[in-house]
């Protein structure tokens, strides 16, 4: 198991390198720099004047020369300096990443609990009216997308109910209260989507595993239906339903951008996203790195997770 | 008194309405004829809001008032602000971006200030400076007893001002060349800046109201490199913090020398960049006051009693420009023939939903140096049979380019495509984010500039010679390529003159030219509204965009 864990790290090395290496090419290829966007249009300086602000940037030097300083740095744990507003990458990091994991982990509390109970119950009662409705409720999740629900959202409960605040963000030391008010409408537009897969997944999962001999030979042995369910199905349902819960989860850290805007969030996603857009290279570069670093962290955790809910695992590596 | 009829009862509603919100100064003498017109009100009533709001419309200049001040200010309480952006950071040296501005420009004076009739007045001058016979030295006499903010909490010195003006100067600086015809800056004693120029330029007072022209203690830049995460001014805000994306925090600074000002104990600004959320943010009661309220929402917040709105025409003009490199467009006859094909009366319409007003010179048509020149229809067989003289009788294929990010100038893209589609132009429509459209549009350097036709704005500028100086040969802004020398000469003209009556008639006399060249073909000036909950009074404003009008306004609560 450990060597496993430690095979797997090693293999972050080169995962990280080459997303570094694409991203930095590709951000690259774009039109525009950033020195053209700090100075805006319909200004008096000539191009001598904008080389000069280029080089005093070292945006001058050759592309691989750019890398490889990048590299050295971030060697050291230091992942540059924003262009744009000259404070450090990691200080920014501290900031915004706990935002989006706050919305990424509410949103999956809010999506796990009623696709399980859900997801279950439809599979149990397979072709009931509550099995029929479910089918519709996920058809619905995943067609909407999370942007149209969150204007919908903020429609009913901030314009029509007044009940939550429409957009901000309050740090949850600051006043926490407020800032689960503020949490919770992007952290549910977020969620219905993943809730329809998740449900959909643990439905297929439990109606598989309801289909095996050992749940005939369990319920021929005189088991009552509940223990069934939970010694025989759920457990051996698990496995699936973690596997797309976990890629789900991790793919969300990286897909809270047009929440993050439309509920004026400072999270990664807006991080990056404005970034991209004034061509901040080294927060480009730092962001894309650091979410590829949890993503791979995250599939990590949800193999050891397997271990946990399969002795069979254990045993096999 | 008899009782009024039910015409002249309404007509008495809207009229009692609209004084209303001319008397706080909430919107401007063109808007309230606009509106009173579109009201059916009568003439006598038209006659007396317009003198109410500041005397007949002959009088020119864009206007806005003196908030007139019903019941005394009440001071305290903290305003609520939402902003349109983020600013990243707040070194206007560094980046020249309006979101920046509306941060620091209440923590900051500057030397000179754009008044609400768009003329130039003292700030932290005391006067407005003496300018020597041949225009080129400017001495300027300083305010006494300004004080810094802490840390810095010493007088305000001439040398600051030299400090300050030397950054904005240096190479790095992003703003540089707003001082480009400037030659020294010297301060003789501690309340005394003179500042000698290369050669005379008419635009160098409005520039020394802009965001660049700060005054800051060169103390502040020593102890933290740069004026990135600071701000430290002699402004009627002292800064708090700042969290990026987050919320900027500012508090009144109780030694500001406007005797009584600031009315509030501070501003609590965040950012919202959605439109529909600045809209609901106001509506809401989420915050009291929202720059660049989105005109879709206009009328929406109008017929809604718990928010006033302030606004006016701004300065920025938008128009289509031509890549005179690329051909077919170098050709006169076809660029003619579209400016005879579209239909200014609707092309803005989309981008400003009734809010705006079709021109055809550089400025709107209440700004001192506009040419009034009446809207031309479409005239589709005209252009048609100028395509046919200029050779393209069976059409042309071309490409317009136009900002994605800004619905104000995409939308109105569209409309221009279609229209040119009527006399067989096919233009491919490019819509690209900023930094692309920067890039192959307003590049500096001609030879990154790829576009053919594009569908963009000006920024905000006071001086008619900023917007003008885009026509000159080989000029950074000129991202036509255009070139003439009879406009060079009055351009430089234009930037020697002081006088307003000589310089009306060059800039009027260059806009005739291009009228007739067409590097550009100007389409429309959009309002810009600021929307604020109803109880918050005493707010002015400024056709530049600027919101320091916030310093004078009070919280009725």
């Amino acid at each position: 198991m450990l060597t496993f864990i430690l095979r797997r790290l090693a293999l972050l090395v080169p995962v990280l390198l080459g997303v570094s290496i694409l991203t930095f090419a590709l951000v690259k290829q774009i039109p525009g720099d950033p020195v053209s966007q700090m100075i805006g249009v319909d200004q008096r300086t000539t191009p001598e004047q904008v080389a000069a602000i280029r080089r005093s940037y070292g945006l001058d030097q050759p592309l691989p020369i750019q890398y490889v300083r990048w590299l050295g740095h971030v060697a050291q744990g230091d992942l540059g300096q924003s262009i744009r507003s000259r404070r450090p990458v990691t200080d920014e990091l501290r900031l915004r990443l706990p935002v989006t994991v706050e919305l990424t982990l509410l949103a999956a509390l809010f999506a796990t609990v009623p696709a399980l109970v859900v997801g279950t119950l439809a599979a149990v009662r397979r072709n009931s009216a509550l099995d029929y409705g479910a089918t519709i409720a996920t058809l619905i999740g995943i067609s909407l997308p999370n942007f149209f629900l969150a204007t919908l959202l903020v429609l009913l409960f901030s314009l029509r109910l007044e009940w939550l605040p429409p957009l901000g963000y309050v740090e949850f030391t600051r006043d926490p209260i407020q800032n689960l008010q503020r949490m919770v409408l992007p952290a549910l537009s977020l969620s219905l989507p993943l809730a329809a897969v998740l449900m959909r997944n643990t439905r297929s999962a439990v109606l598989e595993v309801l289909s095996q001999e050992y749940v005939r030979v369990a319920r021929a042995k005189g088991l009552e239906g509940r223990s069934v369910l939970w010694r025989h199905v759920l457990p051996n349902a698990a496995l699936p339903i973690a596997t797309v819960a976990g890629i789900q989860v991790a793919a969300l850290l990286g897909g809270t951008v047009i929440i993050e805007q439309i509920f004026s969030l400072p999270g990664i996603g807006r991080y990056i996203f404005d970034a991209i857009a004034n061509r901040d290279y080294p927060v480009v570069q730092g962001v894309t790195l650091v979410v590829a670093a949890i993503f791979v962290l995250v599939t990590l955790v949800v193999d050891i997770l397997y271990a946990v809910l399969d002795p069979r695992l254990r045993t096999a590596r | 008194m008899g009782i009024p009829s039910p015409e002249k009862a309404r007509d008495l509603r809207h009229f009692d309405a609209l004084l209303d919100q001319v008397l706080q100064g909430r919107i401007g003498r063109r808007q309230v004829l606009a509106r009173a017109a579109a009201l059916g009100m009568s003439a006598a009533s038209l006659a007396t809001l317009s003198a109410a709001a500041g005397g007949p419309l002959e009088a020119g200049g864009l206007t806005a008032l003196p908030a007139r001040q019903d019941a005394t200010p009440k001071p305290g309480g903290i305003l609520k602000v939402g902003l349109q952006a983020d600013p990243s950071a707040l070194d206007p040296h560094r980046q020249t971006l309006t979101a920046i501005w509306h941060v620091i420009e209440h923590v900051y004076n500057r030397l000179l200030t754009i008044n609400p009739d768009l003329t130039v007045g003292p700030e932290l001058a005391a006067a407005m400076p003496e300018i020597s016979a041949d225009g080129l030295t400017y001495t300027f006499t300083l305010r006494q007893g300004v004080m810094f903010h802490p840390p810095v909490s010493r007088p305000l010195v001439a040398s600051d001002v030299v400090a300050s003006y030397e950054r904005w100067r240096a190479p790095e600086s992003a703003a540089a060349s707003d001082l480009a015809s400037v030659d020294t800056i010297t301060a003789p004693d501690d309340a005394t800046v003179v500042i000698t120029l290369k050669q005379p330029d008419a635009s160098i007072l409005p520039i020394l109201a802009t965001s660049s022209a700060i005054i800051f203690a060169p103390e502040t830049i020593e102890a933290n490199g740069d004026l990135s995460q600071v701000a430290v001014g002699t402004g009627p805000f002292r800064f708090v913090e700042y969290v990026p994306n987050t919320r900027v925090v500012l508090e009144k600074n109780p030694e500001y020398w406007e005797e009584g000002l600031p009315y509030l104990d501070g501003l609590e600004m965040t950012f919202v960049s959605e439109d529909t959320q600045r809209t609901n943010a106001i509506i809401t009661g989420e915050v009291d006051f929202v720059e660049y309220a989105p005109l879709r929402d206009i009328d929406q917040m109008e017929a809604d009693d718990a928010i006033a709105l302030a606004g006016d025409e701004n300065m920025n003009i938008r128009f289509i420009a031509f890549n005179l490199t690329k051909p077919p467009l170098d050709n006169p006859l076809v660029r003619q023939a579209i400016a005879a094909a579209i239909d200014r009366n609707t092309i803005h319409v989309p981008g400003t939903f009734g809010h705006g007003t079709p021109t055809v010179g550089l400025f709107p048509p209440t700004f001192w140096a506009a040419l009034n020149e009446e809207i031309p229809g479409p005239d589709v067989e005209r252009a048609k049979q100028l395509m046919a003289e200029a050779g393209f009788a069976d059409g042309l294929k071309t490409s317009i380019t136009s900002w994605s990010q800004y619905s104000f100038l995409s939308a109105p893209a569209l409309v221009v495509q279609e229209q040119l589609k009527q006399i067989g132009i096919d233009a491919e429509l490019n819509l690209v984010e900023t930094a692309t459209m920067i890039e192959v549009v307003h590049s500096a350097d001609p030879a990154l500039r790829t576009y053919e036709i594009a569908v963009t704005g000006t920024s905000g500028h006071i001086d008619p010679g900023e917007v003008a100086n885009n026509f000159k040969t080989g000029a950074s802004g000129n991202l036509a390529s255009y070139s003439n020398p009879r406009v060079d000469e009055l351009i430089d003209q234009g930037m020697a003159a002081t006088d307003v009556a000589e310089r009306t008639g060059i800039y009027q006399e260059i806009q005739r030219i291009l009228l007739q060249d067409l590097p550009w073909i100007n389409l429309f000036v959009a309002n810009q509204y600021e929307a604020m909950r109803s109880d918050v009074k005493g707010y002015v404003h400024v056709a530049t965009g600027t919101n320091v009008a916030l310093k004078q306004t009070w919280l009725d609560r």
